[in-house]
């Protein structure tokens, strides 16, 4: 086992799940957030863009067609992995995550010296894909309920359709924060992967990234590739590794930090003073 | 469909102004300009100066002559005194007579002629005359199509007044269409109800009820150029959405639009109220439950970006620091070899 040496984290289902996902996420907010903000100059763009607005709505709802598609394929494999007794359960999350998210923040402010040794997935991986579960379930219900108002309202109350419409346009607009500024951090904009990952490409990644961030389960799988040097759990977690990576983080060059440092904190403060006016109304 | 015994016409129940009754109409158009005319339509234009007559009426302008042959429609027989700078005094105001006769030329009444609504001699008494004219809209308009001559009406003119939207000046049927004799079909740019004007003529009174509008989807579409999209008129012409029940929901089913029957669509619409906002938290269970909802959502978002950027900072912040140990680490390093090479 060397530095270079790299494992499957992702199967191709799961990378076309992704792709899919991040297809039609892209095109429904890029057609849905004219619909939020008309007032705006680049709404009108955007709309002209597609050619009008019955363009726009109509990429809109394939989108969602493309949408609600890749949840039944995900549901497909899940009930498959089910019958077949492989389900994966390490995405839910456990008490576990919660103190993994206290040492990491704890350690971000050098309060302790090592990062919590993350498993399969890191407490922020959970946090994202419950998020996408939750925003497709709700998106998904609200726009069934804005596209069809009139069979919605016999058998629901006529307030619920004024609920799914601010509910609607809000999870959009939480959606795309999330994933402007969590996702598109976690995997292009920090320093350790920067550019960014290419884990959603070819599903590999490299042990020495797989060491850094999930650390509980690169000591399983080394302890599996060489079972008899594999040190006992308890040792494992003080004694490092059995290869030679490197301890702690990748550097990167500090210019990329301060400009990243400075882009992220303007975009949380910007939301700040955008929404909190709102909030008080 | 005959207005006259319903409308008060408070400045003349004296009955002392008898007749000049082309004055009667003149005045009508002055009385209710409505926002139409705040709004740049052309208009009557009030002028005074070299016709000016005295208050005897009519018999001044006769002075002023009159154009060649009667026209059967009466029109340039009475445009030859009325297009002219025509005034009168009544009980000391000055009222206008004139017509601009190209905007009224141009306009769809312009092909009618005058008779058709002032009658073949107008100039029989002015509270004739004006009731005349303002009930002569539903002589044509109400309950007829107009799809084999002028302009399509979608929907028809009710009978009874007492059902439209606004029965009263200074909105009745000139107050939102425009004065009378410069009327302008609602395709034209220059309509208060053209698709492109509307939502903002009707706000200028119904302000809250235009900005829920703009703020709903509809509005949406209408604003990013939708055709399909209803702007006011499309549900509220003449009479409200809820009476007029199935004619808008019929509108309404069409494609990427809504599907279904009318009657569900019109059911829809009667089952609770429209042009509410997430801020109308004080308008029953309609607003309240979205300003529950536009409140939590606020609140995820804000609670969501706080988590992001505060470990997007905080990892930043650490990488910084692990950045400046690594570079001196090096430069401690390059010593050590330059010192062996030395050595």
């Amino acid at each position: 086992m060397s530095e270079h040496d790299e494992t499957l984290r992702f199967s191709l289902e799961a990378r076309l799940q992704h792709g899919l996902l991040a297809v039609s996420l892209a095109v429904l907010l890029l057609t849905g957030l004219p619909i939020k903000f008309a007032t705006l100059p680049w709404a009108h763009v955007v709309t002209a863009f597609f050619g009008g607005f019955p363009a726009l709505l109509s990429a809109h709802f394939a989108a969602a067609a493309l949408l609600a598609g890749v949840a039944v394929f995900y549901l497909v494999t899940l009930i498959r992995a089910l019958v077949r007794g492989r389900l994966d359960f390490s995405i839910v999350p456990r008490p576990s995550d919660f103190v993994d998210f206290g040492r990491h923040l704890a350690y971000l402010i050098g309060l302790r010296p090592e990062r919590p040794r993350f498993g399969k997935f890191t407490w922020w991986e959970k946090f994202e894909f419950w998020a996408v579960v939750w925003g497709t379930t709700l998106m998904g219900l609200s726009g069934l309920i804005l596209a069809f108002p009139e069979r919605a309202s016999s058998f629901l109350p006529r307030w619920v359709v004024g609920v799914a419409r601010v509910a609607h346009s809000n999870e959009a607009l939480l959606a795309f924060l999330a994933v402007v500024i969590g996702h598109v951090f976690a995997v292009h904009l920090s320093p350790h992967v920067f550019p960014g990952s290419t884990v959603w490409w070819n599903g590999r990644i490299s042990l020495a990234q797989l060491h850094e961030d999930h650390a509980a389960l690169y000591d399983l799988l080394a302890a599996a590739r060489t079972p008899a040097a594999a040190p006992p759990p308890a040792a494992s977690r003080a004694s490092a590794s059995p290869v030679a990576v490197k301890a702690g983080p990748r550097v990167a060059d500090r210019t990329l930090i301060a400009v990243e440092l400075v882009v992220f904190l303007g975009l949380v403060a910007a939301v700040w003073v955008g929404l909190v006016p709102y909030l008080l109304k | 469909m005959r207005l006259g015994p319903r409308r008060r016409i408070p400045f003349l129940s004296s009955g002392a102004l008898l007749g000049a009754g082309v004055a009667g109409l003149v005045l009508a158009a002055l009385l209710h300009p409505g926002p139409a005319l705040a709004q740049g339509t052309t208009g009557a234009r009030p002028a005074s100066g070299p016709g000016a007559g005295s208050a005897s009426g009519y018999a001044t302008a006769a002075g002023v002559g009159a154009s060649g042959a009667v026209a059967a429609a009466g029109g340039s027989d009475c445009l030859g005194c009325h297009a002219r700078p025509l005034t009168v005094t009544r009980q000391g105001r000055t009222v206008t007579l004139t017509i601009d006769s190209a905007a009224y030329e141009a306009s769809p009444h312009g092909q009618v002629g005058c008779v058709l609504c002032h009658g073949p001699d107008p100039h029989v008494g002015l509270q004739q005359v004006r009731a005349r004219a303002l009930s002569a809209c539903g002589d044509c308009h109400a309950g007829h199509d107009f799809s084999g001559g002028i302009q399509t009406v979608v929907s028809a003119v009710p009978d009874q007044p007492g059902l439209w939207v606004h029965p009263a000046p200074p909105l009745d049927c000139t107050g939102c269409h425009g004065p009378t004799h410069a009327v302008v079909p609602r395709s034209d740019p220059a309509s208060s109800l053209n698709r492109a004007n509307v939502v903002g003529f009707c706000g200028s009174c119904h302000k809250a009820e235009a900005d829920a509008y703009l703020l709903s989807f509809h509005g949406s579409a209408y604003r990013l150029g939708s055709t399909a999209a209803p702007a006011c008129g499309d549900c509220h012409a003449h009479l409200p959405p809820v009476r007029r029940g199935g004619q808008v929901a019929a509108g309404c089913v069409r494609p990427l639009c809504h599907s279904g029957s009318g009657t569900a669509l019109a059911n829809l619409m009667a089952s609770g109220a429209e042009h509410v906002t997430p801020l109308d938290r004080t308008k029953g269970v309609d607003g309240l439950a979205r300003w529950v909802t536009w409140k939590f959502f606020l609140v995820l978002i804000l609670l969501n970006v706080t988590k992001d950027g505060t470990v997007i900072a905080f990892d930043l912040a650490c990488r910084w620091r692990q950045a400046g140990r690594e570079r001196s680490r090096e430069k401690i390093r390059e010593g050590g070899a330059r010192g062996r090479e030395r050595a």
